[in-house]
């Protein structure tokens, strides 16, 4: 499986994402982007490090993708891995649908999911120079044959 | 009884928390992933509290507590997710 399709240690790009989701039926396009912030609960953050299980986060990315891409909807998402710096996009997520109120939900629940399901974890770094791993969602067994 | 061999990859905050990121581990024959859990609790202290956070995957696939263990296995420790 060809994981950069998911995760990438390489800035995102936004126009493979259009261009793979493009579809005359639809007519609400959401692009959601999650960029780098400057803090986080008190804290001056001077940059983030996101370390992925490629594979599974791969996996489980793909999974939430075709969760969204029912009844007419297209849902891609990208997740960067590797140091990023303040203002850099962390993840793509692109969704169409044939109208907006689909498009806004979807785009907001697949986004909910990579955080609850995939596999990878940000580490913080700060200005006053120490740095923490985010506490996070504990991930769950995958029921029956996964292996698809 | 013998020993299977298998290589624990700890991830995220789990690796500072194990000492390193890869480890060798020697295992019971027949133990289940709950019991390399509870062998991981004693040996690694500071990773004891997360442990029970932590999801368990053998040969790339998320599996259950009573997955057994085979000679040869690789283990992957995947801490509380915290992406997008």
């Amino acid at each position: 499986m060809a994981t950069v399709r998911w995760v990438t240690d390489q800035p995102l790009a936004l126009e493979p994402l259009l261009a793979e989701t493009e579809d005359a039926s639809c007519g609400a396009l959401v692009v959601f982007a999650g960029t780098v912030r400057d803090h986080h609960e008190g804290n001056r953050v001077s940059a983030l490090t996101y370390e992925a299980h490629e594979s599974l986060a791969a996996a489980a990315i793909a999974a939430i993708e075709a969760r969204y891409a029912t009844e007419g909807l297209r849902c891609r998402i990208c997740h960067r891995t590797g140091a990023l710096a303040l203002g850099d996009t962390a993840v793509l997520v692109v969704v169409r649908a044939p109208h907006r109120r689909e498009a806004f939900a979807a785009a907001e629940a697949a986004l909910e999911a990579v955080k609850r399901e995939v596999p990878i974890w940000k580490h913080e770094h700060y200005v006053a120079g120490k740095s923490r791993w985010l506490d996070g969602q504990p991930l769950l067994p995958i029921d029956g044959d996964n292996d698809a | 009884m013998s020993e299977a061999s298998i290589t624990l990859t700890c991830y995220g905050p789990a690796s500072a928390l194990a000492g390193g990121r890869t480890h060798r581990l020697r295992v019971a024959a027949g133990d289940r992933v709950s019991e390399l859990r509870r062998q991981l609790a004693a040996a690694m202290p500071d990773l004891a509290p997360m442990l029970p956070r932590c999801a368990v995957a053998i040969g790339g696939s998320i599996v259950e507590d009573t997955a057994l263990l085979r000679d040869g296995d690789a283990v992957d420790l995947l801490p509380p997710v915290s992406g997008g």
